[in-house]
């Protein structure tokens, strides 16, 4: 049985204008040594998802329908003593922008031996010396475990995030975007930590971001989000190579790349829609370059195609 | 200055006090500066894209404002078309600003959320005067609208911007720069905030309207990718100087700064197949470059450093066709 499995989950903001679809029926499993990508652009729902595997959705928003069953236990029916033991233990998430998600006024050591307090049955001392050796392992000195957020870098910040994460050795991480808005070295050197700590911990992870080329680096699996729906799933080598729906193909052929020879971009006509009031049917249909008339009134299901999860209506 | 030269940067600094403590103060202790800008120099030629690339605190925002005056120069001097833009009194830079204009990063914080889509564009062409009377304004507005693709214009005539899609508001943005005709645009990271699939269209309408008004571009950005696609040059800043400059192919294919070679290698590629490899350099931007370089101000993490980087700071060199390095290892 697979790690986590997400059925017809439906997660809908309530507000004054109308409810916003903002995760529609959407269905997907992590197994135990797999990195799932989850790609998309801002608004499709990605970060909606995926609160939702910590139970952090608030209202306005509510889950309206679907399961989570991680681990075989449902997290949407979980008690909320249950739930606060699955945080940090069980499934442990890295939020966007650590710059925002450290506390200002607290010590970096302080905030990862909170953590490690919380779910080992360990002393003060002992939590801070296994603070100071989470540190280490994402490449900052224990001694810094004295200094306060402000005194690192956006990077390092990451890295104290990741330390978080990590500390109680969790059976999934989720990192949100976890290396936007950082410079391009700064990156690499993050992705490479990321890399090295998903091979020695044999850790699953969900990967949230909008860059393709961070996925290709790091994931084996990747769902391609759109409106609130996932339009296509694939192994990584596969999606890049032979892109079934028409978004994924339309989102690779407009990522530049600085290998090999330089090619043609295209752009996708149009913006993503809201959300509050998707286009009927197939909600890419606005933006697709093969749409027919099916495409406005029906919604497609999903169909295998080459090894690929696919929902559109080209698919016979 | 050579004809088809749009624009010369002589040895442009701008230096930020650092401020001190009321202590400090009165202990007298030395000013100290962060250069931001550092003794940069190069040219703008007609029609052309010059890329900016660098990581954040690198000073090409700043060198960005500084070109315009909307940061004033510590020293140096810049030419627009053989006009020194560095002296000109307030009534004459504002003439001047119509041929020289801004593409802000921020299409949300640079529009004003009280005014319609069309009244954004009428408040420019009032300041300029670039038209008598109202119907002409109107023409001059309807037709930019159309130039920016935001067609058909009268749906988006009476709208606020928060009811534009990012890259709409970043049109309406480009269309503002557009209307006076500039025939120099630097273009401060225009695409960064956008969503991917609508990246691609903003830079195909700043190429588009290059061949077509022949403006030239100043195109800052942290991301060689996307700098790859419109550039025809690119020049490399680290810590407020350019260590690079050569046309876009040299930089990606042969980089010889150790430090564009290390830029070039950390760019993510979105081909699964392709292996990450190691970095060669290590260690981060100094927080805060405050101090005065007598090295190459990439000697403490650069893999190749050899005691002459220690001894003084290289100078842009050229080493190949239009291909410009500052550094002593390089050849």
């Amino acid at each position: 049985m697979a790690l986590l499995e997400v059925e017809n989950l439906k997660i809908y903001y309530f507000t004054r204008a109308g409810a916003v679809k903002a995760v529609d029926d959407v269905s997907f499993t992590v197994d135990r040594d797999e990195t799932l990508g989850l790609i998309g652009e801002s608004g499709c729902g990605k970060t909606t998802m995926v609160f939702a595997l910590m139970r952090f959705v608030t209202p306005p928003g509510r889950i309206v329908e679907g399961k989570i069953i991680f681990d075989g236990n449902d997290i949407i029916i979980m008690g909320d003593k249950e739930m606060r033991l699955l945080r940090g233990k069980g499934i442990a998430m890295v939020f966007q922008s650590a710059q925002n998600a450290l506390n200002p006024v607290m010590t970096v050591g302080k905030q990862i031996a909170e953590v490690i307090l919380q779910h080992e049955g360990v002393t003060k001392e002992e939590a801070w010396e296994k603070a100071k050796k989470q540190l280490e392992s994402v490449g900052i000195s224990g001694e810094r475990a004295k200094s306060y957020p402000h005194e690192f870098s956006g990077g390092m910040k990451q890295r104290v995030m990741i330390a978080i994460a990590t500390a109680c050795n969790p059976r999934l991480l989720i990192l949100d975007e976890p290396v936007t808005g950082l410079d391009v070295i700064v990156q690499r050197q993050l992705l490479t930590l990321i890399n090295s700590l998903r091979a020695k911990l044999q850790l699953p992870i969900i990967f949230i971001t909008h860059d393709l080329s961070v996925i290709a680096e790091t994931c084996d699996k990747v769902a391609v989000m759109y409106a609130g729906k996932i339009v296509e799933q694939a192994s990584t080598v596969s999606l890049y190579k032979n892109p079934v729906h028409p978004y994924s193909q339309a989102l690779i052929r407009a990522y530049p790349s600085i290998k090999g020879k330089k090619r043609e971009l295209r752009s996708i006509p149009g913006a993503p829609p809201r959300l509050i009031n998707p286009p009927s049917g197939c909600r890419f249909h606005p933006r697709c370059l093969y749409v027919m008339n099916i495409c406005r009134e029906e919604e497609p299901t999903f169909r295998e195609k080459d090894g690929h999860l696919v929902a559109c209506h080209l698919i016979r | 200055m050579k004809k088809d030269e749009v624009l010369r940067v002589e040895s442009l600094k701008k230096y930020f006090p650092v401020r001190k403590s009321l202590f400090e103060f009165a202990s007298s202790r030395k000013e100290e500066y962060v250069r931001a800008v550092d003794d940069v120099s190069f040219t703008v030629r007609e029609g052309e894209v010059l890329g900016f690339v660098g990581e954040s605190g690198c000073g090409k925002t700043t060198m960005g404002r500084t070109i315009l005056r909307l940061i004033e120069p510590t020293s140096g001097r810049v030419y627009y078309e053989g006009i020194e833009v560095t002296s000109l009194d307030r009534r004459r830079l504002k003439s001047l600003r119509r041929k020289m204009q801004m593409i802000f990063q921020d299409p949300h914080g640079s529009l004003n959320p009280r005014r319609t889509v069309a009244d954004i564009l009428r408040q420019t062409v009032k300041i300029h005067r670039l038209a008598d009377g109202k119907t002409e304004e109107d023409e001059l507005i309807k037709n930019t609208l159309e130039e920016v693709e935001l067609k058909p214009t009268e749906e988006f005539w009476n709208r606020y911007p928060i009811l534009l899609s990012g890259g709409q508001r970043q049109r309406v943005g480009i269309g503002r720069v557009l209307i006076l005709q500039p025939k120099l645009v630097v273009a401060d990271e225009p695409i960064s905030m956008l969503d991917v699939s609508v990246r691609i269209g903003i830079l195909e309408l700043l190429l588009r309207l290059r061949d077509k008004f022949g403006i030239s571009f100043i195109y800052i950005t942290h991301d060689l990718a996307t700098a790859r696609y419109v550039c025809d040059r690119i020049a490399i800043m680290y810590l407020g100087k350019i260590i690079e400059i050569a046309p876009t192919e040299d930089i990606i294919n042969k980089p010889l700064h150790p430090y564009t070679q290390a830029l070039v290698s950390a760019v993510p590629v979105p081909d699964p197949t392709v292996k990450m490899h190691e970095l060669p350099i290590k260690g981060y931007v100094p927080l805060i470059p405050a101090e005065v370089f007598s090295s190459c101000r990439f000697y403490p993490r650069c893999p190749y450093a050899v005691k002459k980087c220690h001894e003084g700071e290289p100078s842009l060199v050229e080493v190949g066709h239009d291909h410009y390095v500052a550094c002593s290892k390089a050849k």
